[in-house]
């Protein structure tokens, strides 16, 4: 569905990705692991088409593409109906992102300026699942959000994505995030990055003995990582 | 004074004709600045080209270009209109795009990933946070757009309270022409309230949260 192969990208002289190899699957759950500033948001970039490689290839298989973005992305100016049909015709589907998300409940014409953070993100999520995606991107959607939301969310986002059999990459620095959400994961070193090494379908039983591994790598790459999972 | 006498006053029909033209050129100036402005969005190059020629008509004096268009069109009312849109749309449509400039950046990755259309983009994203930080440039427009006009009808027009304020200083009569200038204050300040009053009306679903 998506392939980098031999990617690299530099901002003028400074080289951010170097040789990037590696596919999401259809149907599968993939996880980004980097420390901050590696060049996460980059590979998204490249992914969606906003940036072109300096050299490599990368190969898009998919018809729509749903994004969450790190930042609020939202047009707090008008509704949250409006936010949804925005980007979707469809009145009704957007209606049921909605419902799907849990802010059914609430007015469709409430300003999506006067929601809360978190209530934010779900209006995010619902909008990147009203394309009816191939392809679900989410660029470390969850930061800033308390720990009972995330955990609310992040079920909330399973039971979707395995209802609806979306592929689902998921880019963080937060580990333990990764492990509760992806099968497969890609670790990434710090700049220039490059691909450290790759988890393939782990197991509930094996998470904690991937962690370590995780951990370990990028210690000895000395990469930077937030303070809670050092 | 009663409301006949005032109504049968000899000032009131230039009073009303002043700021009739006031309030159309206003919309006028308005809304081709906003046109401008988000013909501007559709892609960097539009932007320079429009943020330039902006930048270039703002620094022409209100008094050439009301000597150009009186030379071009005579005096009247249409010289007084287009020297009016002149000045004021230059003015509003920098505003308005300082405003976009301050829309924010991921904005621009939904549009191309979600393919937004620029008509829908201009009705959902541009217009709306327009009107959430409109007054600065609303209260600032009709100001410009009260002078601007006072100055063309002086130099470029054949009735309104600058040609009045024009006979006046004719008769070299002081108080007369500081009661006229005290005339013309307030209708501006008066129309101006009553405006405002109406555009937060009409954009109460979008003021700022």
């Amino acid at each position: 569905m998506l392939q980098f192969d031999r990617v690299s990208f530099s901002y003028g002289n400074e080289t951010v990705l170097d040789e990037i190899s590696f596919s999401v699957a259809k149907g599968t759950y993939q996880g980004l692991i980097g420390p901050s500033g590696c060049g996460k948001t980059t590979l998204i970039q490249l992914t969606t088409g906003l940036l072109e490689a300096s050299r490599g290839q990368v190969q898009r298989r998919f018809n729509r593409l749903g994004l969450v973005c790190q930042n609020d992305t939202l047009i707090e100016e008008i509704g949250l109906l409006k936010n949804l049909t925005y980007v979707c015709a469809d009145k009704d589907l957007a209606l049921r992102c909605l419902e799907l998300v849990g802010l059914g409940d609430l007015p469709h014409t409430k300003r999506a300026g006067a929601l809360s953070k978190g209530m934010k993100k779900r209006l995010e999520i619902a909008r990147a699942l009203s394309v009816s995606p191939d392809l679900l991107i989410m660029d470390e959607p969850f930061s800033g959000l308390d720990q009972v939301a995330k955990i609310a969310l992040i079920a909330q986002m399973k039971h979707f994505l395995t209802a609806t059999e979306t592929t689902f990459w998921y880019v963080t620095h937060d580990i333990d995030e990764a492990m509760i959400i992806c099968d497969d994961l890609t670790v990434l070193s710090a700049k220039p990055t490059r691909v450290l090494k790759r988890f393939g379908q782990i197991q509930q039983a094996d998470k904690a003995a991937v962690k370590k591994q995780i951990l370990q790598l990028l210690r000895e790459k000395s990469c930077v990582l937030p303070f809670h999972q050092k | 004074m009663t409301a006949a006498s005032l109504l049968s006053s000899p000032e009131i029909y230039p009073l009303m004709t002043t700021l009739w033209r006031t309030l159309a050129a206003f919309i006028a100036s308005l809304l081709l600045a906003i046109v401008f402005a988000l013909v501007g969005q559709i892609n960097p190059l539009c932007k320079a080209v429009i943020k330039d020629l902006m930048s270039f008509v703002i620094r022409i004096p209100s008094i050439a270009s009301i000597s150009f268009f009186v030379l071009l069109c005579g005096t009247g009312a249409l010289t007084i209109y287009l020297s009016v849109m002149t000045v004021v749309i230059p003015v509003a449509c920098l505003g308005i795009l300082g405003i976009y400039e301050k829309i924010n950046p991921g904005m621009t990755t939904i549009n191309r990933v979600y393919r937004v259309p620029f008509v829908r983009q201009a009705f959902y994203l541009y217009l709306p946070t327009l009107f959430g930080s409109f007054h600065a440039i609303f209260i600032l427009s009709y100001s410009l757009t009260f002078k601007a006009l006072i100055m063309a009808e002086f130099l470029g027009g054949l009735s309104g309270l600058g040609y009045g304020l024009m006979l006046r200083r004719e008769t070299l009569d002081l108080n007369q022409l500081s009661a006229y200038i005290l005339l013309i204050a307030l209708a501006g300040l008066f129309s101006q309230s009553v405006l405002e009053r109406c555009a937060r009306w009409l954009t109460r679903h979008y003021a700022p949260i």
